[in-house]
């Protein structure tokens, strides 16, 4: 930009010197014609150059002669338009007489001949009786010309089809993203408008699935085919594939159209690469363009990465995973049965979860799993320090090496190692590196669609009822939103992805509700530890913990066993009253030592509970929730833990 | 014997069985059970079914929603005796169209949508959605537990 003024700059006095000759020229009136260069301007003017002679001759001529020449271009390139629109039609229409022409030739073998009475019968009719089944006997060339016009409409034209799939123009509800969020979305919407059809464009390979398999249960499958079946068992015993739905669920794009009742389709491997939110349009990275009436923009995240692995070189960054898709959980799974050592990079949830599902792995390989990060303990930014660590010592339980308040410095490859060095001077030596350092938002849309991005949390800023402009709505870890009872922010955890996917698909089919069900999380770090938790959970907060002793029930296997449910937060939406469930087999008699078995954890912010983690106790999410919904000031935590009855099951 | 103890800015108490026995005192804001802000169950206060409710997993956006949801509706307002019983119809189109996507709908489907037909009645006998029952029927149905989002039943509780 800036060289562009410099050069204007340089080049405008130029301008204006050449400008002032002209006109000198001009007015010598012939006397040197050879001598003055033609400095005319191309644009054509209304009014004529001033002064008259030689150079207004030139002028005229010069103009003239690109004007004609530009006329005939013109008329060249119409004509030649014309040309291969004629030829096109006629070629469409020679291709569907030879198709009709063999039907009524193959039928008509068998049938006596009557010329006569094809000629009558064949031109007054518009349309044969079916196309399969004409009684004409084999009619001459004209006759069947017309019958084959007339045939043709009826026949399904399969040749007249172009060779590549029709995408759909227009999609009443367009999803941008294929995930959770996305997902609940679509089932949101399709549940509340009867008939919607709604197209879902993701730029991954694969159909709707569900993340937090990816780093738990399908590493516990004992099933060697796991990464192709992508199937897992859940706690109670029942197997489900990670996918939200078998691909017959869903209709193909080019019948969206046409689809009577509707339905949901899933155009994969496309990118939205540019929004027109005046013109209600998105382009895709294939040039194509779908209007819509309703959008939801659910993009998600790409994995953040450390900038010394960046700056690290490529034999680094082939031997690093950033850890969020399928194939991401593919290519670790090979890496860890070839690998030696792998290390894991970041101490929050993917990274423990990551680091105890290989540390479970590596007691069979001998494989050696390393966890590092700058916290004292794992889950050091969510659980207060006293549980942070306790945690840790669970962790390295499960057959990880951690270490702590590890500053990464440099990453190098050598001797067929990558060689970690830390800012405390210690080294790390291993073949493979999983960074779970945080997700980036994707916002790559906002420049084009003008949309307001976060500064504080990054995402696309929504209000509480998750609405950016008039027709578009963010779920999931895109969406920056107003919570009401919590203020704004931005929630990157599964139930959040469903909670408000389908908020945002009851909005878009008219409902006006903000923000208001708290969505909750879990995490499981080994069979022994798991809580679950609601609200903003962040360790820089007070918190008030009320703890009871552990016994054999309280785990997290105990808690699925009985509810007869496989995730987590789905035990919310099944009443535990049915007993219909495989009989919890008698578990070993587990010896706590630890302090803290069980309990309640409450984070406080300005005296109001804004938090609450249930360490080791299930099934009392509804209780939690309506806490913070309340969000009054209690005097006493311990009376508030009550209501939760921890020492029961 | 309950003890506390502080570490830094945390807190952490420890009780024991009896130490929770006495009923707590601390206070809850009434519920309103017609908040439109609030999750609805199966049955919305207007007396409407709520097809959005995750009770019904994907039964109702599925490709035969709009038969299960003729189908139930049917059911629901129905004033007969035996309630449902001028459904049959409605119930044979749902099924003939599960029938077309057995991986969707396996095809333990006879008893899948005439237990259906039993608990929706137990639900509108209740007047609530009773979620266990609605779910053991689901369950026939591997599209259902999917839905890993939450409800608190407002109905039920």
């Amino acid at each position: 930009m800036l060289t562009c003024r410099t050069v204007w700059r340089k080049l405008a006095p130029l301008g204006r010197a050449s400008a002032t000759a002209c006109r000198q020229n001009v007015r010598r009136a012939g006397l040197n014609n050879a001598r003055t260069p033609l400095c005319v301007p191309v644009a054509h003017m209304s009014t004529g150059p001033a002064g008259g002679g030689g150079d207004n001759l030139k002028y005229a001529l010069l103009v003239g002669a690109a004007f004609a020449g530009g006329l005939t271009y013109a008329v060249l390139t119409l004509r030649g338009d014309q040309d291969r629109y004629l030829e096109r039609m006629a070629d469409i229409s020679s291709r569907r007489q030879i198709s009709t022409v063999k039907q009524p030739a193959t039928q008509t073998l068998t049938e006596p001949p009557a010329a006569g009475a094809a000629e009558t019968a064949a031109p007054p009719e518009p349309k044969p009786e079916a196309p399969p089944s004409p009684e004409e006997p084999s009619p001459p060339a004209e006759v069947a010309g017309a019958e084959a016009a007339t045939s043709s409409e009826a026949a399904p034209a399969a040749d007249a089809k172009p060779a590549s799939p029709t995408l759909p123009s227009h999609a009443p509800y367009l999803l941008i993203g294929g995930g959770t969020a996305s997902f609940a979305a679509a089932r949101s919407i399709r549940a509340r408008d009867p008939g919607a059809k709604v197209l879902i464009v993701t730029d991954e390979p694969n159909l709707p699935y569900m993340r937090p398999p990816l780093s738990k249960e399908l590493w516990f499958s004992d099933d060697p085919s796991v990464t192709e079946t992508l199937r897992f068992k859940q706690w109670n015993g029942k197997e489900r594939s990670i996918y939200f739905q078998p691909a017959s669920f869903y209709i193909d794009a080019e019948d969206l159209k046409s689809a009577e009742n509707g339905g949901v389709a899933v155009l994969t491997n496309r990118k939205v690469v540019h929004m027109d939110v005046r013109g209600n349009k998105v382009k895709l990275d294939d040039d194509t363009e779908i209007s819509y009436d309703k959008c939801l923009i659910a993009t998600g995240g790409i994995p953040r990465n450390l900038q010394v692995i960046e700056r690290a070189g490529e034999e680094v960054m082939k031997r690093t995973t950033l850890f969020r898709k399928i194939e991401d959980f593919k290519s670790l799974d090979k890496v860890s049965r070839s690998m030696q050592s792998i290390t894991i990079i970041g101490g929050g949830f993917l990274g423990s979860e990551l680091a105890c599902a290989l540390g479970r792995r590596s007691t069979e390989t001998g494989l050696e799993v390393i966890q590092m990060f700058p916290e004292k303990g794992n889950m050091g930014k969510v659980l207060p320090e006293y549980l942070s660590n306790w945690t840790t010592e669970k962790v390295k339980k499960e057959g990880v090496k951690i270490i702590s308040e590890a500053l990464v410095k440099s990453v190098s490859y050598k001797d067929d190692k990558l060689e970690i060095k830390l800012k405390d001077g210690r080294l790390v030596k291993t073949d493979h590196i999983v960074a779970a350092v945080g997700l980036e938002p994707n916002v790559d849309l906002a420049k084009s669609a003008g949309l307001e991005v976060d500064s504080d949390f990054g995402g696309y800023r929504v209000n509480a009822e998750l609405q950016a402009r008039s027709n578009i709505w963010v779920a999931g870890d895109a969406a920056c939103f107003y919570d009401i009872r919590l203020g704004r922010r931005r929630v990157e955890h599964h139930d959040h992805a469903v909670v408000s996917g389908r908020l945002a698909g009851e909005n878009m089919t008219g409902a006006s509700k903000p923000y208001w069900h708290q969505s909750m999380f879990w995490s499981d770090l080994g069979p022994d530890v798991g809580y679950e938790a609601i609200g903003i959970v962040d360790s820089s907060l007070p918190t008030v913990g009320v703890f009871a002793k552990a016994t054999a029930k309280d785990t997290p296997k105990a808690a699925t066993e009985e509810s007869g449910t496989g995730i987590r937060s789905e035990s919310e939406t099944e009443d535990t009253a049915s007993s219909a469930v495989a009989p919890a087999a008698p578990a070993p008699a587990v010896e706590n030592k630890d302090e803290y078995g069980k309990g309640v954890i409450f984070y406080l912010r300005d005296k109001v509970v804004v938090g609450i983690i249930l360490w080791n106790v299930f099934n009392r999410m509804p209780v939690a929730r309506k806490i913070i919904k309340d969000g009054e000031e209690h005097a006493d935590l311990n009376e508030v833990a009550k209501l939760f009855n921890i020492h029961e099951d | 014997m309950s003890y506390c103890k502080q570490e830094g800015k945390d807190r952490i108490i420890f009780v024991t069985k009896e130490d929770h026995e006495t009923p707590s005192n601390a206070e809850l804001v009434a519920d309103d059970p017609d908040d439109p802000y609030e999750e609805q169950g199966l049955i919305l206060p207007s007396g409407e079914i709520n097809w959005n409710c995750p009770c019904l997993g994907g039964m109702a956006s599925g490709p035969c929603g709009s038969q299960f949801k003729e189908a139930f509706s049917c059911f629901h307002y129905s004033k007969e005796e035996v309630k449902g019983s001028e459904c049959i119809e409605q119930f044979r189109g749902m099924q003939e169209c599960m029938q077309k996507y057995p991986d969707l709908y396996p095809q333990e489907e006879d008893k899948g949508s005439s237990s259906q037909a039993e608990s929706g009645s137990a639900a509108a006998a209740d007047g609530s959605a009773s979620l266990s029952e609605n779910d053991s029927a689901a369950e026939a149905s591997p599209g259902s537990p999917d839905s890993v989002s939450l409800a608190d039943n407002q109905a039920a509780s």
